[in-house]
This record gives C-alpha cells, structure tokens and sequence, in this order.
C-alpha cells in the first residue's frame, strides 16, 4: 500500500482496521510524509469544494442516450403511472374516498392579509404572498421568525428551508448547531446555523450592485452585467451567513450586505481549456488470442494497448506464470482483464493514481476453510486409461498402514497448535486422506509439512516405474540392426529406428521447441550389427539429445547441462562413425 | 436586534481582519476537515470560527496575525466537535494520537504562505472544473465532497469501479496540469 493509498483512505474515513497505526507511524518518523499529507488534504479539500460549485454549472451532457434507451425510459415511466393510476383507482374503489394525508404545519401567521390571516397556521409546501403595501410575519414550526415584504412571495417546503420567489423576506432563525437554515432564491443559497438576515431578489437595474463583498464570476466584464435579469442581495444583521450561487461562496458578515448575480455566466470560465474527461482507457477495444499465454505476457498485452501502468503485488509468485487461453474479439480492455485475471486466479485493482495493481485476494486472516490432503492414491486406477501403470493403485500400496492417522497427530503438534478445537479448526484422519478445517496461514503451515512427504513417496514410485520399463524396453532395444544415415535428418533417422523397434519413442516437445534442436539436423552414422539402443544413442549424442525410460516408453529429451540446448557436437569416434562432407549428398 | 456598530475606524480595521480571515476559508476548511472527515462538521465549525473572528477581532494583534489567530480559533472549535462527536456516540471515536499526528502535520506543514498559495490554486481549479464534462464533475463531486466510495459510484453511473477509479484519476491529472499551466500562465503575465 503506498504513502499516498494510506493518505487519500483516511482523508475519505476509510482507513481500514489496523492501518491507524501505520499511518501513526508513517506521520510520526517522517516529516516528508507530513507534507505530503497535508499536500493530499489540501488537494482533497479543492476537489471537493470545486466540484461541489461545478455541478451547479450546466453542462454538456456525455453521452445522448440511443433512442431505444429513451424509448425504454419513455415506457417505464408509462407503465409506472399506469400500475399508480391502478394503485390509486383500487384504493379508491375500496375505501370509496382517498384517505387526506396527515398534513404537518410549517408554521403560524402572526400577521398577515390576503389568503393568510393572523392565527392561522399553514402546512409546509403552502406560497405565502404579501400583497403590496401589506407585510406578513410569521412563526416557522423551528422557532424562527419570518417576515416578507408589500409584493414578496415565498414558500416553506421543508423545515427549515424556504424558497424566496419575488420580493425581500427577512429572516431570525433559530440557533440550531445540528440543522443549517437555508433560503433559496434565484440560484443563491443564503445558510445560517442561528443568525439575521434579509433577502432580496430584484432587477439588476434597482439594485446597488456593489456591495462590500460580491459573489459574481471572476473576470466577468462589466458590459456583460447588462444581460442578467436577477440579482439576489443578502444582508446580514446579526451573525455570519454563508452565501452561495454556482461561481463560489462568500461569507458575510453582519452590517453588510453581498449581492449574488447567479445567471452570469463565468467569461474566465468559458474561456478556460476544455478538461474534458477522456474515455476510460479501461474501455478501449482490444481484440487478441493467448494460446498457453503466460498471464504476465498477457497483462503486458493490455498494458502496452491502454497504456496502463500494471504492477505485480507480493502474492502474485508462480500464478504469474500460469499460462492461459483466451481469444477475444473487440472486448473491452476492462473485460479482458477480468477474464484474464480470472483464468489465472488473480485479481485486479485499479488505484485512483492510474496503476493496476494485481494480485492474489488474501483469505481473511481468521477465516477457517476446509481443506483435503492425500498422497494421489484416490485418483484414477488401471482401468482408467488416464492411468495404465495403476499409479493410485500403487501409491497405496507403498503407503503404511495408519500413515494419516501419524501424519495427523504431527499436524496437530506442529501447526498452529493452540487453534485444533478452537474456532471451528479441526483434524481428522480417515484411510484416504486428511481432512484439515483451517485458516489460510494454517493450510500453508500444513502444506509445507505434506509437500515434501508426498513428493518422497510419488518419487519413490517414479523410480520403481522406470525400472520396469527399463526392464521391458532394454530387449526390445537390443535388436541388431545395420545403419546407413549419410546426413540424414534427425527426424528421419528417430523415426527409421522407431519402424524396427517395439518399443514407443517419445520425443519431448521442449527438446525440440524454440529452435533448441533442428529436426532436420545432418545425422551421419555407417554401423553394422549395432543393437537398435545403441544406434539411438549415437543418432541423439550428436544432436544434443539423450534418452530415458520414462512412463512404459523410450523418451527423447535435452541432453545433460545444455539447458534444453544442443552441446557442440562431438567429433564421432570408432571405425563404426565416418563423418562425411556436407557435399556428398 | 441590530448589531452594535463600531466607531469607522475600528470598522474600517474589523472589515480589514473580517476580510483577511475570509480569504483563508479554503485553508481552514481543509483544517477543520483533516480531523472531522465530515464536509458539513467542517463548514460549521468554520462559520463558528469566523463568528468568533467577527466579535473578537479586537484580540487579533495585525492583518500580519490573522492567520495563526484564526486558526488558533479553528482549534479550539475542532477539539469541542471532537468532544461532542464522542460525547454523542457510543462508538469507539478515532484514535486520539494519530489526531494529533494529523494536527502536527497541519500544524508545521500550512502556514500562511501556503495558506495564500492554496486560495490562488482553488481559484484556479475552479475555473479549470468549468471546462470538465458533467460525468467527470458528478464523480468528482461524489467522490471528494459527499464521500462516496468507487463502488458506489460505479453502481449510480453504470460503470465498473475501476473504471470509475480510473477515470478519477485522469480527470485529477489533468486538473493538476491545467492548474499548474494556469498558474504559470498568470505568474508570468504580473
């Protein structure tokens, strides 16, 4: 996790359990760090607070929805007021009149004219007007005062908010630290915790425009004031109002007055560069095909076609080499490593600077899962073509009896042996195997106790295969035959010994792969009355090549120490090898 | 009920202070944040701290101390939310000495100058934001001031949350760059 990850999870109060006291000690011993923190709080605040203001901008929008989309908008909305007109008709039927709704009071008229008299209270969402030349004065349900002026009109939607439509109101809200009070008029929000204040939405050209604080778009020229229609004027008598319209918030304070032209369009703005958010490289078209891919060469593919960064995490190791097959035709890069990441048992995470981070999901540290051990002896049998030298069969066979039991009470002593009947952790020992129920870190405590046995016994079953199959083949290789190869190809030569032998050669693919060896190398060899094993030897020797019993056949693979590649080629020696010019032939 | 009006001296150098401790708003909302974590807790307690600034202006020794003095103020009025948040919850509060590692950080790290240069850089983002198209500024928005996480917002817009995360983290690039251009752009026309 690096520094700024820990920063930006405990500026968003995500900061998971455990991390506090990395970050302690991250802020504690580095004064680099500090700064850096108080960089990322910085930043964090402007993103914020701008972005805040900007969705008040109107904007363009992203993408047009297809038609169908709007079609199936059209369609839901249709059948939505179908099935509440259905609602409302069966209520009605039933109950034969449509219940009132409770109607909650947002307050009380102390004095008034017109549609609201004195006394009389009105419900929150009710227009309350002052006809001109009158005035109205009212008690909101919170304990705040409300009066508006001869023409002014205004409603209470909710408490402790009211839209001011025309004319001026002044306000004496009651202190509540927990529920800001806020006036809404012509695109300016005027809030208070607990202050006084009036506020005025007039034409621009009635209104003493500058007052000693503005909320207005920087820069904007002053012929452009011309074209806006409303102006809203905030002036505070008591207390600190905060006021808001979509270019900034300004405070003021009391004894003055801040006059907000919402309309005006920022110039600076307008002219600024257009940052418009590029399309994710995430969901670029990528089309490609792994064939037995490594996942990193894989990764890199995506990388290299997004221009993402890719880091590996810790717990990647071998995973990273898991080779995978995939073919994909204009898929998203996103998708693409999704299916990439799940083929290899990997997951991905994109961090908020732009890297993507995978790596093995860890287990949780005490989540206890079940886990089976045995040494291979349950897999398939000799019936099963998969496995005509009966390995399961055998493997059993070279297993003591009560081995699972032992291996048990070893596991028990050595792994973790305060958790066994603790937490759901549990041993169990049965005649095919163990059953483990453990944590993550437990089952790779237990691993590393088994691995080791079970390779022992599955090696010791190898040798005793190859053996026999050395005993098999070796007659079948003893054969005497009379060899001609005048720069023959290998390939040639392997397969005139494999016609008059029995036994099968298996020529092993990474020997041959890569370029290691040429199948047509020159294969030179005069020998009379040679066995078949014997020729074999010599035709391999100057490839490179070796051969081994392996599996109830004669197997062809690298030689010794060349790491798959052939050794230089060693000069024949005997009166049975002559070495002949390329031109011969 | 209204306000006692000072002699045109003195209010002439309260506006001066009043001013002056406004200008640090962003400042001290990243201040007040740091600690609460809560966008709304913060703005309050900064209106808080600039009430204080109206009634007291008189403690304040030069337009040169307002800063410190304010944010001396901004202190006092974060430790009491930080006693009430407690005080209102049963639920174990934050860890009280990696609080005061974060004080500590602000502390040495925002100062006046930095304080004067954050003002000049939101002003420039702003004007950089209004260029930015309405998905980029919904995500910002809900990411930075409402608090939303990535897979939240992945699930409102209809994307992945890597895509979401990415896509964050293109559009805060290129405001860095479009600020820093800006910035440069009017340092060198002064």
């Amino acid at each position: 996790v690096s520094r700024a990850d820990r920063f930006e999870r405990y500026l968003a109060g995500a900061l998971a359990a455990g991390e506090a006291g990395e970050l302690k000690r991250l802020l504690g011993a580095d004064a680099a760090a500090r700064a850096g923190f108080v960089e990322a709080l910085l930043e964090w605040q402007m993103l914020a607070d701008a972005a805040r203001q900007a969705e008040a901008l109107p904007r363009p929008a992203g993408r047009r929805p297809g038609r169908a989309a709007a079609w199936a908008v059209a369609a839901a909305a249709l059948l939505l007021a179908g099935v509440a007109a259905w609602g409302l008709f069966r209520k009605r039927d039933r109950a034969g009149t449509v219940p009132p709704p409770p109607v909650e009071m947002a307050g009380r008229i102390l004095e008034g004219a017109g549609r609201y008299r004195a006394g009389q209270e009105f419900p929150y969402g009710a227009e309350l007007a002052a006809a001109g030349g009158e005035k109205l004065a009212a008690e909101l349900a919170d304990g705040s005062a409300l009066w508006l002026s001869g023409g002014a009109r205004a409603a209470v939607p909710r408490r402790r908010e009211v839209r001011l439509a025309a004319g001026e109101l002044r306000l004496r809200c009651q202190a509540d630290q927990a529920n800001r009070f806020a006036i809404y008029a012509e695109g300016t929000t005027a809030a208070a915790v607990g202050t006084e204040f009036s506020v005025k939405v007039e034409e621009e050209d009635s209104a003493d425009v500058l007052g000693p604080l503005t909320v207005e778009p920087p820069d904007s020229p002053r012929e452009d004031r011309k074209m806006r229609s409303k102006l809203v004027t905030v002036v505070v008598i008591a207390g600190v109002v905060m006021v808001s319209n979509r270019h900034g918030t300004e405070l003021a304070a009391a004894g003055e007055k801040l006059v907000s032209r919402p309309e005006a369009r920022p110039a600076a703005a307008e002219a600024a560069e257009a940052v418009n958010a590029p399309e994710s490289p995430l969901e670029k078209k990528l089309s490609f095909e792994f064939r037995e891919k490594p996942v990193k060469d894989a990764l890199d593919f995506v990388a290299k076609e997004t221009g993402v960064r890719i880091a590996y995490g810790e717990r990647v190791g071998p995973s990273g080499q898991a080779p995978i097959t995939l073919k994909m035709n204009r898929a998203t890069a996103s998708l693409a490593l999704d299916w990439i990441c799940k083929l290899a048992g990997v997951d991905y995470y994109v961090k908020l600077e732009g890297d993507i981070l995978v790596d093995v999901p860890p287990p949780p540290a005490d989540l206890v899962y079940l886990g089976g051990y045995d040494f291979g002896e349950n897999g398939v049998d000799e019936e099963n073509p998969r496995d005509p030298k009966g390995r399961a069969r055998r493997l059993k066979e070279l297993l003591k009896p009560g081995e699972y039991a032992r291996l048990a009470e070893t596991i028990r002593a050595k792994v973790r042996p305060e958790s066994w009947g603790q937490k759901g952790c549990a041993i169990q020992a049965r005649d095919n195997g163990l059953t483990v129920y453990q944590t993550f870190a437990g089952h790779q405590a237990i691993r590393a106790i088994f691995d080791p046995l079970r390779a022992e016994l599955t090696g010791k079953l190898n040798r005793q295969i190859t053996e026999e199959t050395r005993q098999a083949l070796e007659p079948k290789l003893a054969r005497k035959v009379t060899v001609e190869f005048a720069a023959r190809p290998l390939v040639e030569c392997i397969r005139w010994l494999q016609e008059r032998t029995e036994a099968n050669l298996i020529a092993n693919p990474a020997a041959f792969g890569e370029g290691r060896v040429d199948p047509n190398l020159p294969i030179t060899l005069s020998a009379k009355d040679i066995s078949l094993g014997e020729a074999l030897d010599k035709v391999l020797e100057q490839a490179g090549l070796r051969r081994e019993f392996r599996n109830g056949a004669v197997f062809i693979t690298a030689g010794e120490g060349a790491g798959g590649k052939p050794p230089a080629k060693p000069a024949p020696s005997g009166s049975q090898v002559r070495k002949q010019p390329a031109e011969v032939f | 009920m209204e306000a006692e009006m000072p002699e045109p001296e003195a209010a002439g150098q309260r506006d001066r202070i009043v001013k002056a401790a406004f200008g640090y708003r962003d400042a001290l909302l990243a201040q007040a944040y740091a600690p609460l974590r809560d966008w709304p807790a913060a703005e309050d307690i900064v209106q808080d701290a600039f009430l204080v600034v109206m009634d007291k202006w008189r403690d304040c020794r030069g337009e040169g101390e307002v800063f410190p003095w304010v944010r001396r103020i901004l202190q006092l009025k974060v430790l009491e939310a930080l006693r009430a948040r407690r005080g209102a919850s049963s639920a174990e509060g934050e860890d009280p000495e990696l609080l005061a590692m974060v004080d500590r950080a602000v502390e040495e790290h925002l100062d006046r100058k930095r304080a004067e240069e954050h003002g000049a850089m939101r002003r420039a983002l702003q004007e950089c934001m209004a260029g930015l198209d309405r998905l980029a500024v919904a995500l910002l928005a809900g990411f930075y001031w409402r608090g939303r996480s990535c897979e939240a917002l992945a699930a409102a817009h209809g994307k992945s949350p890597n895509a979401v995360r990415l896509l964050l983290s293109r559009v805060r690039a290129r405001l860095r760059e479009c600020v820093r251009r800006r910035l440069a752009g009017s340092e060198g026309g002064r």
